[in-house]
């Protein structure tokens, strides 16, 4: 199957008040139609910066690439041209992941989906008006019952702070979906939501991707949530790409410390979380070779002076560790 | 869609334009219409209360009296009376009224109407009452038939017939039909008119000001081109008059200092018009308070003052030196009267001789007359040489002339100008001075028993050489007493549009008699 | 909070509020040195009329009672009379309030027209030269007096170019007064040539209210759309490829006005202050002309007339202000 999005190579920097932020660091990505990706990593391990990249939506005047470029179906996203701009919001959309922010409390709901369709929807089919006001108001219910909320005009009639979160997400959800992108971007969909609540908009996610072939990358810190609905997993630390796993290979084929690590400190029945200790790198100053390298046990030498390059180690495994652990027995 | 735009655009321009353009529009300029800025407020139109030179353009437009003053120096004219006569003894004074002359609604004008009018001056006690208050009875006036009307003195009063042309006439039939509780029509009066006068009242808006169209059937009738319609506007404003009368907005202004009218004088379409006028500024001294009451500290006052390098430096010699109470331009002054001149060694001779203790003393301006406010800063200077401390303190007119009320709150110098009333030497040395005038007309609260004996006599003679004298007396009296400072009489500056000629400038009426006026169109 | 418990509430703090500015006003009127009684008196009053009128108006009791009794009058709705124009103040003050009224709306008008789309794009441009310069203007206009603007508005738009007149609210007088709003009245009555002429009247007064008004807008139309720039929800429909222009003027701007209009109250207390200061400059024939007189001629009762009058529509903006808050930002009446 022929790519959707392509990552070669793709450094960025932010300009800072203290000096350079290395934030993300040669990520290689590629993602084919209707794949479930998840992207996990710690607090400013560069999940956003790398969504917003693919949206091509960085900070101009302070984002810098340093190299390397972004494709989506063909189209450089990093470009300011026509072609990124149309494909912003149509061909890739994006689910945010404060559902309450991102709305624009003063217009109804309804107002801001007719919007999305009204400016970045292809036009209904089907219907003799295909721009009618009457053909976008359709397809905003049919989306709504598609995403398990009330097809109603009285929801549409509401402003965000008259619903709750996990009506905010779908809605959220509704809108990354009418302009019929093949690809999604949700930036920690369900991280201000309630468990419950998360569960539900996961499925959600997972089931209408699988329904419309649609490739979606989402992030999270969750690493359990991640596994549920994705087929791929990547673990992102300081801006680098320390271990790509398909979904079944997670648990038990995960071989670089970090992940280990990560895993390790997953919450066990009867266990309290831990931690992994140590304070993550910060890209003012990321350590050289691999930027994990002050608090990983295995640390030599080596992974503080050369970065560790991506290696395949079997079919969807990837892996950048110079001393990889044994698989798991 | 673009050309509907650009539409839109010309169409907006075009109404831009219509905003903008025409600014000298048809209103002002085409019709013969006369338009003054008023530094003061047309608050009443009452001819019978208002009674100041600020909004005198009701009296002389609006209304009439049996005489009236013009020219200058001023002359007294028969007006709605064709001719009067006074008894021997003073008291009695019989008006002759025209046959033809009527009211602005066609009622004819009777004696019945002055006799109102004169009853309803003392009822009211406001404006030109303090006239008549001690001098006619109310009820003592006659009307033996429609065209004869008697006033009967109480006194003989030589000032009596050049106080009549404030006995303004107005509509008495209508008047009274507007009384509401006995108070003389007063409610209805002050925002309408019901007089005889040159203009019918067309317009009047208190905070905007009034207009008035020309009685083409007034009594007087009507020579060569008079205007056709006048308007007094209320412009507080000093810039803005100035402006006004530079851009053509206004066709005439008052009260404008000597330099806003030099500023004027290069503009094309400003004339300034000039006359010597009967307005004094002196230094008014309240000789009741300790100290002041005696004459050796008020002539120690007196060349205190420099008068020339006020005139020169602060009044730019637009003025005259006026060294006695009455302005030189009327009679009454002694021939070579010379008054006081800076000199502060002769102060200090004088203060020598002052046995009461000195003390601070107080200086009373007048608040936005820069005029009083740089004479009270000059004489304050001059003072501190000579060992005196005094306290300036700036208050707008009606503070000080409720001050000037009573001996006790009057200041002990107050900068102040004395206009014309009436035309007669007795509106500034006799009331100025006079001890009957004491709480009323006084500027000094000087009280003479030599002095009011002559005034008495002046006030009781019609002999006018007789009451020359007297009041020749009186000044060298107050000039001797140094009762008040006196500095000068003030030159009338009238600001009017190039298209206006024929002002007919009185010091009575300053300009505001518009009657005998013409505009080129 | 719901719109009745905030009316109440307001209603609440206006009466103290007036009540101290009143009694302000009050305790100056009596120690400036003219004895009301002798103003109220009149000319050539006799010691006896002047004791009557000390009478009469009860200015022989302590100042607390005159001051309650001056209260229980104004409930009644009589401000008194006024010692100048023999009127009583209520008429003095209903024929002068519609001028300055009229003068004010549109003062705060025009600041909104001026200030707010200057503001956006201050806000958007952050930091270019335009921003700069704006900002640099608007400290000017915020500092400089009133007054001044307005000679120099005469001097450039009267006397220079001569588009517009100098002074006054109409040339010759005003058509009968329907809601004495000039321009409006004339419009109803179909009469073009009024209506131009109360139109040209009202520019420069207009813009010289509107100009510190406008200045304080766009600092804070500026702030705010700053602020919206940066919001998450105008991230988002960047990320969603809105276009630009719809983010701007519509969803920018809605967030935009929706902090400016907090600031309505005070610029209309700005152009009413101002229009109280600058009407002198254009013979304008309102509340402020006739305050100035009052205060000029010692007229207390019209002087604290007018200044309840002022209080008064202070107050009422800024309910207004608080209801028109509510009206359009959703999240305000729930
Ligand atoms: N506009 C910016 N200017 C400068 N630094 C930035 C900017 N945006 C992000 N960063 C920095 O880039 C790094 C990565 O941030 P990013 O938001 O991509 O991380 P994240 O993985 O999404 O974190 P989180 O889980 O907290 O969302 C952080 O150190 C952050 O401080
Ligand atoms: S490369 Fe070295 S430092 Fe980095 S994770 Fe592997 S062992 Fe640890
Ligand atoms: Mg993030």
């Amino acid at each position: 199957m022929n790519p959707l999005l392509e990552i070669d190579d793709l450094s960025l920097t932010f300009r800072t008040e203290k000096g350079p932020a290395h934030v993300l660091d040669s990520i290689d990505l590629t993602m084919v139609p209707g794949e479930v990706v998840g992207l996990v990593g710690e607090s400013g391990s560069g999940k956003t910066s790398l969504a917003r990249a693919i949206l091509g939506v960085l900070p101009g005047a302070q984002a810098e690439i340093a190299s390397g470029r972004v494709r989506l179906d063909g189209i450089d996203m990093l470009d300011d041209g026509k072609a990124t701009r149309d494909a912003r919001g149509r061909l890739v959309t994006f689910v945010p992941q404060d559902p309450f922010d991102s709305f624009n409390p003063l217009f109804g709901v309804g107002t801001q989906l007719a919007d999305i369709v009204r400016y970045r929807a292809p036009p209904a089919t089907g219907h003799r008006l295909a721009r009618s006001r009457r053909a976008r108001e359709a397809m905003i219910l049919d989306m709504l019952a598609a995403v398990q909320l009330p097809a109603s005009r009285d929801l549409l009639n509401r402003y965000p702070h008259q619903l709750s979160g996990g009506q905010r997400q779908r809605l959220m959800i509704a809108m990354a979906l009418l302009p019929q992108p093949r690809m999604l971007i949700a930036d920690e969909p369900t991280a201000a939501l309630d468990v419950t609540v998360q569960v539900q908009i996961l499925g959600l996610l997972r089931r209408i991707a699988a329904e419309r072939t649609l490739a979606v990358l989402f992030t999270t810190h969750d690493l359990g949530a991640a596994w549920e609905i994705c087929d791929r997993i990547i673990v992102m630390y300081a801006g680098q790409i320390a271990e790509i796993l398909p979904r079944k290979a997670f648990f038990a084929a995960a071989r670089h410390p970090y992940t280990r690590m990560l895993l390790a400190s997953l919450p066990k029945p009867g266990h309290q979380a831990v931690g992994i200790p140590g304070e993550s790198a910060s890209p003012l100053a990321p350590p050289p070779g691999c930027r994990f390298n002050p608090r990983c046990p295995l640390a030599s030498q080596m992974c503080r002076t050369v970065r560790p390059l991506p290696s395949r180690s079997e079919e969807g495994h990837l892996l950048a560790c110079h001393h990889p652990l044994p698989t798991a027995s | 869609m673009a050309t509907s735009r650009r539409e839109i655009l010309k169409l907006g321009l075009l109404g831009l334009a219509s905003l903008a353009g025409n600014s000298e529009s048809a209103s002002a300029q085409s019709r013969n219409r006369f338009v003054f800025a008023n530094s003061s407020a047309f608050d009443s139109l009452d001819p019978h209360t208002v009674f100041d030179q600020g909004r005198a353009a009701v009296r002389f437009n609006l209304y009439d009296g049996l005489l009236r003053f013009v020219d200058n120096p001023p002359k007294l004219i028969p007006w709605l009376a064709e001719s009067y006569a006074v008894s021997d003894d003073g008291k009695t004074y019989t008006f002759k009224l025209r046959a033809d002359a009527t009211f602005h609604d066609g009622t004819p004008v009777t004696s019945a109407d002055v006799a109102y009018s004169i009853e309803r001056i003392l009822a009211l006690r406001k404006g030109p009452a303090s006239f008549y208050l001690d001098l006619i009875e109310p009820g003592s006036t006659q009307t033996p038939d429609p065209h004869t009307v008697v006033f009967n003195l109480t006194d003989p009063s030589a000032i009596f017939l050049t106080t009549v042309p404030n006995i303004l006439v107005v509509n008495s039939a209508l008047v009274r039909s507007k009384e509401k509780d006995g108070d003389w029509g007063a409610g209805w009066l002050a925002r309408n008119e019901a007089g005889t006068g040159s203009y019918i009242l067309r317009r009047y808006e208190p905070a905007v000001g009034w207009s008035g169209q020309r009685f083409t059937n007034h009594f007087a009738g009507w020579a060569g081109q008079p205007i056709d319609e006048i308007e007094f506007r209320t412009v507080q404003e000093t810039n803005t008059r100035v402006l006004g009368l530079m851009r053509g907005d206004f066709d005439g202004a008052d009260g404008l200092t000597y330099e806003q009218i030099q500023r004027l004088r290069p503009s094309p379409n400003v004339q300034i018009l000039e006359a010597e006028s009967m307005r004094i500024f002196l230094l008014a001294l309240n000789n009741s308070k300790p100290l002041m009451n005696d004459v050796h500290f008020r002539r120690a006052l007196a060349y205190s003052f420099d008068y020339d390098g006020f005139i020169k430096n602060i009044m730019k010699d637009s003025v005259t030196r006026n060294p006695g109470p009455n302005p030189v331009t009327i009679w009454g002054s002694p021939p070579g009267l010379k008054g006081y001149s800076f000199d502060l060694a002769k102060a200090r001779e004088e203060l020598a001789q002052v046995k009461q203790p000195l003390r601070k003393i107080s200086i009373n301006a007048l608040a936005g007359y820069s005029e009083s406010e740089q004479a009270a800063v000059l004489f304050q200077s001059a003072l501190r040489q000579i060992g005196i401390e005094a306290d300036i303190d700036v208050t707008p007119w009606p503070v000080v002339a409720s001050r000037f009320a009573k001996a006790e709150t009057q200041a002990d110098v107050t900068p102040v100008w004395r206009s014309t009333f009436y035309v007669d030497p007795n509106n500034w040395v006799g009331e100025g001075f006079g001890t009957r005038y004491h709480g009323t007309r006084t500027m000094s609260y000087y009280s003479n028993p030599a002095f009011d004996q002559l005034l008495d006599q002046a006030l009781l003679t019609n002999d006018h050489e007789r009451r020359r004298e007297l009041y020749e007396q009186m000044s060298q009296i107050v000039s001797d007493d140094a009762a008040g400072i006196f500095i000068y009489n003030t030159r009338w500056f009238g600001p009017y549009s190039t298209r206006v000629s024929g002002i007919r400038f009185s010091p009575a009426s300053n300009g505001n008699d518009i009657r005998w006026a013409t505009m080129t169109r | 909070m719901n719109v009745v418990s905030m009316v109440v509430n307001r209603l609440v703090w206006f009466v103290p509020t007036v009540l101290g500015l009143l009694a302000v006003v009050f305790v100056l009127a009596r120690i400036v040195p003219t004895d009301p009684a002798v103003l109220a008196a009149g000319e050539n009053a006799t010691a006896e009329q002047v004791q009557e009128a000390r009478e009469r108006l009860a200015l022989d009791r302590p100042l607390p009672e005159q001051f309650v009794e001056y209260l229980r009058q104004v409930v009644q709705g009589d401000l008194g009379t006024s010692f100048y124009t023999q009127q009583p103040i209520v008429d003095d003050l209903t024929e002068r309030l519609p001028a300055t009224l009229e003068l004010t709306i549109l003062g705060v008008l025009a600041a909104g027209l001026i200030g707010v789309p200057l503001g956006v794009i201050s806000g958007l441009n952050r930091n270019s030269w335009l921003d700069h310069l704006l900002r640099l203007v608007s400290v000017l206009f915020i500092g400089v007096a009133p007054f001044w603007i307005a000679m120099q508005l005469q001097l450039l738009f009267s006397m220079q170019l001569g588009w517009l007149p100098l002074s006054g609210r109409i040339d010759d007088f005003a058509p009968e007064a329907m809601t004495g709003f000039l321009t409006i009245d004339a419009l109803v009555a179909g009469d073009l040539q009024n209506f131009l002429s109360a139109l040209r009247h009202i520019v420069l007064p207009t813009l010289t209210l509107a100009l510190p008004g406008a200045a304080v807008i766009v600092r804070f139309t500026r702030t705010s759309v700053v602020e919206a720039v940066n919001s998450p929800s105008v991230a988002y429909q960047t990320a969603m490829g809105l276009p630009r222009r719809v983010i701007v003027w519509k969803y920018i701007l809605r967030l935009a006005l929706n902090s400016t209009v907090t600031q309505l109250g005070l610029v209309f207390g700005i152009s009413l202050t101002g229009a109280v200061v600058i009407e002198a400059v254009f013979e304008w024939p309102g509340l402020g002309t006739y305050a100035v007189r009052s205060i000029l001629h010692s007229d207390y009762n019209a002087v604290m007339g007018v200044t309840l009058c002022v209080g008064v529509l202070f107050a009422l903006s800024n309910l207004l202000v608080d209801l028109l808050q509510m009206a359009i930002d959703p999240r305000g009446a729930t």
